[in-house]
């Protein structure tokens, strides 16, 4: 099978993020993001960057949004239970325990309105890997967004590409942090990354 | 265009029963009445639980409930032969029963997913899907190009939502709930009614009777809770392109119509935008409650099967809206060879797949 290879227009690795996260969000929004949770927030922080690292004020709409998370909300679903020893809880508290609510945020503040979904996996190289396969001519967005200590919100944005004669090398999750490698592709379900 | 993926098995427990077999025999013995799911004596809401019958002990923990009713959907759609392709667990609650029933937090969400898969001595990779109600279309979509890259002939799609307090609650707080049944598109309908499913979608690439042809989802960040008719309409007509089909093939449509107010009204005002004539209409949320992250594979599975035998839910006293010049057929239509699949949710998910059945041709 020949590899579709991607362009890495964009990049943002916070692991962990940095202490005033939430500052340079409010001061890069204009205002502080109203009525989402933290997890929510951690995942707007890390996307606008990306975004921006990618000199993309918006994100196309036919662009996939693939946001994964190995403890999603977890803070607010325990805040949700601890509310219920009194009765129902808060609905914001609800709602901010919910993963998919983290997706009209996103919309929201990144100018989009397409395919986005919460989709999780221990090895997140098969994230990505799935997020390729159905991403578009605009290509995607795709993020891993903890808030449990340390805490993180790594983003990349890929648009594909024709790799010409790129020589590849096989790679980790990792290594897509360097920005020496500018494209990526998979081989079977091996990472590589070229320059 | 893709080339679509085919049902080659499928799994079904839910307010109806368990087994596919056993739910068709109860619809047709008439319409399903929730029961109520108290959280405390001044909370409680209307349910529809899976019967408490076969699966386990009446006095399993949530955990061992939830184990015995996996393996038994899971061996009924056959994908316990095919354990190194991918699994998709789409769950809106996950495993949050088991959290109230006093189990530790697992380290993390995903901790769960593979204990999930550990039950089913799964071998291949593990994806989580939790995109509320769209989720378990999210993952069918997820396993079509997974299986179309050539990388797996199989994946198993497994919808998991079962009995918890939290999301009832939640439900509650927003004021979302009805207060006995829920009477999609009905003039008197006043809100949804929850309900439990365990659904597996066995997938491959060989040819059987029904295939998923294609689909779309759209996230739309103007509501985080409610639909919109024109993402509705815009995500109908994706799916139509993607697939290559005119509105006028699509001879039936399954609606999301969960009973609540507003969302009802805004699905069909997103089909008349689409269909200059509506299709023959259908909802399942009525019958088997709105089964949240699994509702997209426990209704397909359910439509299917209602299909090839010509069973049919019947409608609990609906008196139709005016407002909406819409209502659900009260038997199924002939050969409907095309079906639009539509699911909305919370998280502004509009998702909808083209669904084609080989023997209408």
């Amino acid at each position: 099978m020949p590899m579709t290879a991607w362009r890495i227009t964009g990049r943002f690795f916070a692991a962990p993020p940095p202490a005033d996260w939430r500052a340079q969000l409010a001061t890069r929004l204009g205002q502080r993001p109203r009525r989402i949770g933290e997890w929510a927030e951690l995942a707007l922080f890390g996307a606008r960057q990306c975004l921006d690292s990618a000199g993309e004020t918006d994100l196309p709409g036919s662009a996939l949004l693939s946001l994964s998370s190995l403890h999603g909300p977890d803070i607010a679903l325990r805040a949700a239970l601890e509310q219920m020893h009194d009765g129902v809880p808060m609905p914001i508290t609800f709602l901010n325990s919910q993963p998919s609510q983290a997706l009209p945020a996103l919309a929201q503040y990144l100018g989009w309105q397409g395919n986005g979904r919460c989709l999780t996996t221990r090895d997140p190289l098969l994230a990505l890997q799935l997020a390729c396969l159905e991403a578009g001519p605009d290509g995607l967005l795709a993020g891993w967004v903890d808030e449990d200590a340390p805490g993180k919100s790594v983003w990349l944005r890929l648009s594909p590409t024709d790799a010409g004669n790129t020589t590849f090398e096989t790679a980790t999750f990792a290594m897509l942090e360097d920005a020496r490698f500018t494209l990526l592709a998979f081989d079977g379900m091996q990472l590589k990354l070229g320059a | 265009m893709t080339a679509g993926t085919y049902i080659f098995g499928r799994g079904l427990a839910c307010t109806l029963g368990v087994g596919v077999n056993a739910c068709l025999e109860n619809l047709r013995e008439g319409p399903s009445r929730p029961q109520r799911i108290h959280a405390t004596p001044e909370l409680n809401w209307p349910y529809y639980p899976i019967p408490d019958n076969s699966h386990a002990d009446p006095g399993a923990s949530w955990h061992d409930r939830a184990r015995a009713l996996v393996r038994q959907v899971v061996t009924e759609c056959g994908a316990d032969i095919h354990r190194d392709a991918p699994l998709f667990i789409a769950s809106s609650s996950l495993n949050v029963g088991g959290l109230e029933a006093g189990a530790a937090f697992p380290p993390d969400q995903q901790s769960f997913v593979e204990e999930v898969a550990a039950w089913l001595d799964w071998r291949g990779p593990v994806f989580y899907v939790a995109s509320a109600c769209t989720s378990s279309l999210n993952a069918m979509l997820s396993a079509q190009a997974l299986i179309e890259s050539g990388l797996f002939e199989h994946a198993l799609v497994l919808g998991i939502e079962l009995r918890n307090h939290y999301t009832s609650a939640g439900f509650s707080g927003m004021q979302l709930l009805a207060p006995d049944i829920p009477r999609p598109l009905d003039r008197a309908r006043d809100g949804l009614v929850l309900g439990e499913a365990v659904a597996a979608l066995y997938l491959g690439k060989h040819p059987a009777r029904w295939r998923v042809r294609d689909g779309a989802n759209r996230t739309n960040g103007n509501n985080p809770v409610g639909a919109d008719q024109h993402v509705v309409a815009q995500v109908i007509n994706q799916a139509l392109e993607a697939c290559g089909v005119a509105p006028a093939q699509i001879g039936l449509v399954k609606l999301q119509a969960a009973g609540s107010t507003q969302n009802d009204a805004e699905e069909i005002a997103g089909l008349h935008r689409v269909f200059p004539s509506l299709p023959p209409l259908i909802t399942f949320k009525a019958t088997l409650g709105h089964t949240l992250g699994a509702s997209g594979a426990a209704e397909l599975i359910l439509l299917t099967a209602c299909l090839e035998t010509g069973t049919w839910p019947t409608a609990v006293a609906l008196t139709a809206d005016p407002a909406l010049q819409a209502q659900c057929c009260a038997a199924p239509p002939a050969s409907p060879e095309k079906i639009l699949f539509n699911i909305l949710g919370f998280g502004g998910g509009h998702a909808c797949l083209v669904i084609e059945d080989a023997a209408c041709r």
